[in-house]
């Protein structure tokens, strides 16, 4: 699962602005700010991400939610770290650290279970009819089915939900993108176009066994591109496997991490022991 | 209305009510206003909150204390006029108009003179007192003379003192008593709290016209009414304190002699019923509450509960104070530092909420009416539970403390479970982790180490084993304790000298440790050689994996660990003989699994595209029949031969050649090559039944035709099924790791089912159920995050594992007190070292390593290492 954790990382990185000190002037609240008080940095941050006037307020957004939750959960108050990070998931636009942040906030708070598990319902309901396209465009590229795999590739959104497939998958997500894009190429350069039999010029009406596929279709160039092919599918699909050499065997069998505070702070970059706001920056000390 | 007490004021009593000040606050105008219409707006507005659905929130007590305090305002009339200058009057929805008998209608000038009052005493006296006739006759009274009840009772009473006596606690050292509520005072405008339950006790006796009346009782008890009346119109003293429970008034307090707690229970609930209204009485009920004190424990916890029931309806009842003070005196203080009994502390803090901390200061809380003391349930053997528990924190290094402590400890460890050895080791606990000692330390540690059990298997051994390696304990208050274990214990195998030095590092109290296991294991490690057996191998499989494990080695040391966790469960449920079978089978093998010995190869060869096209050119049934028998030649099916057997069985033009290439399918179970031309033809635009009746037939699979994402789904589960990612050996020996994994857990599970990890986390749950208790919501956030991220079987395993392990933790702290620290110790560790790597496998063993430590722990308290 230490791919997850690229993979996590790079999902918050590509939404999250830099952590870029607020130019405008240090407002009072701010330098009121201090660790014995994380509401306020919640508070502060949940106001700062609803004005949408600057995006460098989204980068003072999460600075101070992040340091919500750090100093909450150092205070032991872990209702208000729990509220943190979720305030956080409306920042973040990627789904996978979307359920990252409220795995983290159920875990601060144990109480949130009920949202918790209504917030996956809701998103079971809106990526499904994402997954099948997805899975169509693994399909579609696998099978040489061109134009078909590379438009849906194309895609933001299919191409998004399917790196988070793979990082939910343990998958590393630069191999899987460089085999899609060879069984593109492969595929545009198939002259029969996925199709099993071509016409046979040297005797019409005969049909031929298409010689450019070295293995057969669908089958990608070797193994290990099959297997990331289809563990991906597995994943999009919901597919389950009983026997866990057939999980092993697919790479199903990467250690679970717990997500914590700590992670959230270095995913998102923020130097949540700098607590106080001054001239602006932030300080250690106030 | 822009803060949250206004939100949370609007909330449940209307917004009308959040609009400012007492008089919206209770609903009254501000006139005409009186005192029953205060307390009675007071107590609708209670009802109010009680009705709502938030009644038992913080926010709704918030809402309370706002109408008493409210109430408490308003019954002063000079501050009345004040706060009606600067607040809003209220809705007026409160009032007695319509809402009471004709009686109670509030009068602007009030009809009680001085004539009303004597013949209101007269009958008073008539009845023998304050009892439930006379306040029934004192109804009548007050309905036949057109004024409100509590007038009259406030007028029989008598007018306050106005010394500003009322509501004080004296300071100072000495003998720090602390007066209990007040009466209702009108020229102060106070109403103490606890009286507030009291008027409407009185206020609704005084409703209930009944009409009836015993020409016999009116000779009743006049003397004694005699002197009560006297006692009144004396006008005594609001406010008196408790005297001490030496002296009463000055005089000595006569202790009767002991009784029969049913004789003492039987005289508290007589008194009750028939109420206490004069001093001599409250005397005497005072004796018996003393005799109460003292033989509580003799009490059973349902007769106790019926006993304090008594006490509080007796208390509760008393409007004079100086009764009160005399029915009250046997729950008086005289140390605040250390109550004479924590069973007088419970009482008063449960009646009257007064609570005395470490500080000496006392605490008079509001108390609003209490659900009480339910007769028959043992609350009230709870209550003192959590009495001493909060004492256990004011521990200090007075050797006093601790004598006064232990011997309150003493009579409540027969009859209240929890209520043992663990109450001292907390106690003790926040000493030996404070600062600076006190020069009483010592003298405490003898104490301390003199009034615990020392035998084998005892808790002391195992709670002081824990103490020497918890970082959190001092070692220079530590070496005080152990010094004191060796010289004044009962405990053996230590000679003198055996203790930790004041500046001993971890180091060395480990070392200390090491010698505390020796002395104590030989008592009983050598003739229990099951114990020992186990003991040896958690050692020997520590030091295995102690430094971190390849994936490869995790495997068999997973199973290793895992069959002696489950050996140890046995154990611990005295199945020996599961235990010997299973210690037996420690060094068998991990099962190895099946192993398919196929590699997969999907390169098509020069026969593969030849068969496949000659399938696809022939016309001729007979010709492709002959074909397809051709294909017996292949060990395996070329990729292009399967994709070209899959049209065939699709699109032959002859329906029997069709049934033909269905039928070569079928006798290839599980060839990759057909199972993924078959998926070829499932993502298709286009599907037809014929399309999933082929799929369905080959991966025999039963699911709706008409279901393509679900038929989909189960042939790329087949495709993983069958292996066809690997060369077959490492899939085999996951297997196998499966296999005796599973069957490790099998034994753990009293049902021996086949769900692993799951199976015995449930029977867990289930085990907990049944005791009452319930899965920690950590434990089970946890779990669900863990089985959110898992994408497969092994992953799954770890999920419910490691709630598992959590669930044993949690278990072994709480049935082993003096383990609290260790267990942390090991779940933190084992958090951290799951962190660290990125295998499930490896995951799987560093939980079940975990756990070993844990049945070491468990094993070691029981006096065996």
């Amino acid at each position: 699962m230490k791919l997850a954790w690229i993979g996590i990382a790079w999902l918050m990185g590509a939404t999250v602005f830099a952590s870029v000190v607020q130019e405008q002037g240090a407002d009072s609240e701010l330098a009121d700010l201090s660790p014995e008080n994380p509401v306020l940095y919640l508070e502060l941050g949940e106001l700062e991400l609803l004005d949408d006037v600057l995006s460098r307020d989204r980068g003072l957004g999460i600075e101070l939610l992040v340091r919500a939750v750090y100093w909450a959960e150092q205070n032991g108050d872990n209702s208000v770290a729990s509220s943190g990070c979720i305030a956080l998931t409306e920042i973040v636009e990627s789904d996978m650290a979307r359920l990252w942040l409220w795995d983290l906030a159920l875990l601060l708070d144990p109480s949130r279970e009920k949202e918790w598990e209504r917030m996956r319902a809701q998103r079971t309901d809106v990526t499904q009819e994402l997954d099948l396209e997805a899975a169509q465009c693994l399909y579609a590229i696998r099978y040489h089915q061109q134009p078909l795999g590379g438009e849906l590739f194309s895609r933001p959104e299919v191409r998004a939900r399917i790196l988070e497939a793979a990082v939910l998958g343990g998958i590393d997500r630069d191999d899987l993108i460089r085999v899609l894009e060879l069984e593109i190429e492969r595929g545009n350069e198939d002259s029969c176009r996925g199709r099993l039999y071509i016409a046979d010029r040297s005797s019409p009406g005969r049909r031929l066994a298409c010689p450019d596929h070295l293995r057969g279709l669908g089958m990608c160039a070797n193994n290990d591109e099959l297997r990331l092919l289809l563990r991906t599918e597995m994943v999009l699909g919901g597919v389950e496997v009983e026997s866990w050499g057939a999980a092993a065997s697919m790479s199903m069998d990467g250690a679970i991490n717990m997500p914590a505070v700590s992670d959230l702070v270095r995913l998102f970059r923020v130097e949540a022991d700098k607590a106080f706001y001054r001239d602006d920056q932030w300080v250690a000390t106030p | 209305m822009d803060s949250q007490s206004d939100r949370d004021v609007a909330e449940f009593l209307g917004s009308d009510a959040a609009i400012g000040g007492p008089f919206a606050v209770l609903g009254l105008k501000y006139a005409p206003i009186d005192q029953a219409m205060i307390l009675r707006a007071c107590q609708l507005r209670l009802g109010r909150i009680s009705e709502h659905r938030r009644s038992q929130t913080p926010a709704a007590d918030e809402v309370r204390l706002a109408v008493h305090a409210a109430a408490s305002q308003l019954l002063d009339p000079e501050l009345r006029e004040e706060l009606a200058k600067h607040w809003p009057e209220g809705s007026g929805e409160i009032s007695l108009v319509g809402e009471s008998p004709k009686a109670w209608r509030v009068e602007p000038t009030s009809r009680l003179d001085e004539r009303l009052k004597q013949q209101a005493l007269t009958l008073l006296g008539a009845c023998g007192g304050w009892n439930t006739r006379s306040r029934k006759r004192l109804g009548q009274f007050a309905r036949m003379n057109q004024i409100s009840a509590a007038q009259l009772v406030a007028g029989i009473i008598g007018e306050q003192s106005d010394d500003g006596k009322q509501g004080e606690t004296r300071d100072g050292g000495g003998n720090q008593v602390v007066r209990g509520p007040s009466l209702i005072d009108p020229a102060a405008g106070s109403l103490p709290w606890a009286m507030i339950p009291v008027v409407y006790v009185m206020m609704g006796l005084l409703l209930i016209s009944v009409g009836y009346m015993k020409s016999s009782e009116v000779d009743g008890r006049a003397d004694g009414g005699v002197a009560a009346i006297k006692d009144l119109d004396g006008g005594s003293e609001i406010g008196s304190r408790f005297p001490s429970s030496e002296t009463r008034g000055g005089e000595k307090l006569v202790v009767s002699e002991r009784r029969h707690y049913s004789a003492i229970l039987f005289e508290l609930e007589k008194a009750n019923s028939v109420g206490v209204s004069e001093i001599e009485a409250g005397r005497a009920f005072s004796e018996i509450g003393e005799r109460l004190g003292e033989q509580w424990t003799e009490f059973t916890v349902e007769e106790l509960d019926r006993a304090v029931v008594a006490v509080d309806g007796v208390l509760g009842g008393i409007l004079n104070p100086e009764v009160f003070d005399a029915a009250g005196s046997f729950l008086s203080l005289d140390d605040p530092d250390r109550p004479g009994s924590v069973f007088r502390l419970a009482v008063r803090s449960l009646l009257f909420g007064t609570r005395i901390d470490g500080g000496g200061v006392v605490e008079y809380s509001v108390m609003s009416r209490r659900a009480g003391v339910r007769s028959g349930e043992g609350a009230f053997d709870q209550y003192l539970l959590t009495e001493f528990v909060r004492l256990a924190k004011l521990s200090s290094d007075d050797p006093a403390w601790w004598a006064w402590w232990i011997g309150q400890l003493r009579p409540m460890a027969d009859r209240v479970e929890g209520f043992d050895e663990s109450r001292i080791f907390e106690a003790a606990y926040w000493r030996l982790t404070n600062g600076r000692i006190g020069d009483g330390w010592t003298e405490c540690t003898k104490q301390i180490v003199q009034e615990l059990e020392w035998r084998e298997g005892s808790a002391a051994r195992s709670w002081m084993m824990g103490l020497v390696v918890d970082p959190k304990v001092r070692s220079d208050r530590l070496a005080i304790l152990t010094q004191a274990m060796v010289v004044h214990s009962s405990a053996k195998g230590l000679e003198v000298g055996m203790v930790v030095g004041k500046d001993d590092s971890m180091a060395e109290r480990e070392a200390y440790l090491g010698k505390l296991r020796q002395r104590w294991a030989t008592d009983r490690g050598a003739s229990d050689g099951v114990r020992g057996q186990l003991v040896e191998r958690i050692e020997l499989l520590m030091r295995m994996t102690q430094s971190p494990t390849r994936p490869s080695q995790a495997l068999s040391r997973g199973v290793e660990l895992a069959r002696v966790n489950s050996a140890c469960l046995a154990y611990q449920r005295n199945d020996e003989a599961s235990v010997i079978g299973m210690i037996q089978l420690f060094d068998t093998p991990m099962n190895s699994g099946q192993v398919s010995g196929k590699a997969l190869d999907l390169s098509s060869s020069a026969g593969d595209e030849l068969w496949a096209t000659k399938a696809r050119n022939l016309d001729d049934a007979d010709e492709l029949f002959a074909h397809l028998r051709a294909m017996d030649q292949f060990d395996v099916v070329g990729p292009k031969s399967a994709h070209a057997l899959v049209y065939l069985a699709m699109q032959a033009p002859n329906l029997q050649v069709r049934a033909g290439a269905e039928r070569a399918m079928m006798v290839r179970r599980d060839e990759v090559a057909i199972l993924i031309a078959l998926d070829r033809i499932a993502g298709a635009k286009r599907t037809t039944r014929r399309m999933a009746e082929l799929i369905h037939g080959y991966i025999e699979f039963d699911g709706d035709l008409g279901d393509a994402a679900a038929s989909r789904r189960a042939l790329l589960e087949r495709l993983v099924l069958a292996g066809m990612l690997d060369g077959g050996s490492s899939t085999g020996i996951v297997d196998g790791y499966w296999r005796s994994m599973e069957e490790s857990y099998r034994l753990r599970t009293r049902s021996g089912g086949d769900e692993g990890a799951k199976g015995y986390f449930n029977e867990q749950v289930l085990g907990l159920m049944t005791d009452g208790g319930e899965v920690p919501g950590q434990t089970r956030a946890g779990l669900l995050i863990r089985l959110r991220q898992a994408r497969g079987p092994i992953q799954e395993f770890v999920a419910y594992q490691a709630a598992a392990l959590e669930l044993l933790a949690t278990d072994v702290a709480s049935r082993h007190p003096g383990l609290g620290a260790r267990v942390d110790r090991v779940m933190n560790e084992n958090s951290d070292k799951m962190k660290q790597t990125v295998d499930a496998v490896v995951q799987i063993m560093l939980n079940e390593r975990a756990m070993a430590e844990l049945w070491m722990l468990v094993l070691e308290s029981e006096g065996v290492s």
